[in-house]
């Protein structure tokens, strides 16, 4: 396989230096490894396909790194979609949906939360973030990236960045702490 | 003696959401697959494929092959031909008419009587 400006082996050679990056960070907004391989095909297809138009105005890493959030956000937004779809047809069908542990859902009363139920509320009040403040700190946290990085990444100021973590932040507190004050009594 | 139990809930709950917020200061990274960059290939070679099955018609610029605009051209002429072929056999036709009316000394206006008049 040959790109416009690739032999095979240089973007077999891109793919290694980059596949785990780009899985990780998938899976930070996803928060499932099969999806986040998935994900991560399609960005690799795309850097395949648009190699001829990289202007070299960002670095192969930042463009890399702005395509798998752009696939990943649409992968949400395509997901919540059959998901509404699904409860839509779930009324009309009166069938009973296993619905994924959320603050609105759970009625785990006295229990205590394992590890993994903590990942669960953490990953539900991820999911609730302002997409600018989840992807600003899912690039910070997911892939240890540096707030200058995030700002080329995301195409906005260093202070914006360290606005939209500092917010993020405290929106996750928020929500977690209604979600334990629900869980937790 | 309730706002203890209460102040004592509060501390708990912050504890634990202090707990679940270190869990993203501690994320394990996960690396692709072993089979990641063979599916991927397999994924680019079947795009290759689709692409060109298409190929035949299309210049990379998707531009049409001089062979299909001759093509497109000779149905366009064809068409053109049966349809003026048929206007000629139409206008013939009328011409008729028009040689009949004048024979039996007939117009317009006679044939209007005449229809009218049957009424």
């Amino acid at each position: 396989m040959e790109s416009a400006n690739l032999t095979h082996n240089e973007f077999s050679e891109l793919v290694n230096l980059y596949k785990n990056k780009v899985v990780n960070t998938c899976f930070g907004f996803v928060q499932q490894k099969e999806d986040a391989e998935d994900i991560a095909q399609e960005v690799f297809i795309e850097v395949y396909n648009s190699l001829s138009k990289f202007k070299n105005e960002s670095t192969l890493s930042t463009w890399i790194y702005r395509i798998s959030v752009n696939k990943s956000l649409d992968f949400i937004k395509s997901k919540n979609r059959k998901k509404r779809f699904a409860f839509v047809q779930s009324i009309f069908n009166k069938q009973d949906e296993a619905l994924p542990i959320t603050d609105e859902n759970s009625n785990s009363g006295d229990e205590i939360l394992e590890v993994n139920e903590q990942k669960e509320a953490l990953y539900a009040a991820l999911n609730k973030l302002p997409e600018n403040q989840k992807i600003a700190i899912t690039l910070n946290k997911f892939e240890d990236l540096s707030a200058k990085e995030i700002a080329q990444i995301m195409d906005i100021s260093l202070s914006s960045v360290e606005s939209l973590i500092h917010r993020a932040k405290e929106n996750l507190k928020k929500y977690l702490y209604h979600f334990y004050e629900k869980n937790l009594k | 003696m309730k706002s203890e139990i209460m102040k004592e809930s509060k501390e708990h709950i912050i504890r634990k959401v202090n707990e679940t917020l270190n869990i993203l200061d501690n994320v394990e990274k996960i690396e692709a697959s072993p089979f990641f960059a063979t599916r991927l290939e397999g994924k680019l070679e079947s795009q290759m494929n689709s692409k060109s099955f298409f190929s035949f018609l299309f210049t990379p610029q998707l531009k049409l092959k001089p062979a299909l605009i001759a093509l497109i051209i000779l149905i366009n002429v064809v068409s053109i031909s049966a349809f003026l072929m048929n206007s000629s056999v139409r206008s013939n036709h009328s011409t008729e008419i028009s040689n009949l009316l004048e024979t039996y000394a007939f117009d317009q206006t006679d044939y209007y009587l005449l229809t009218t008049n049957e009424e």
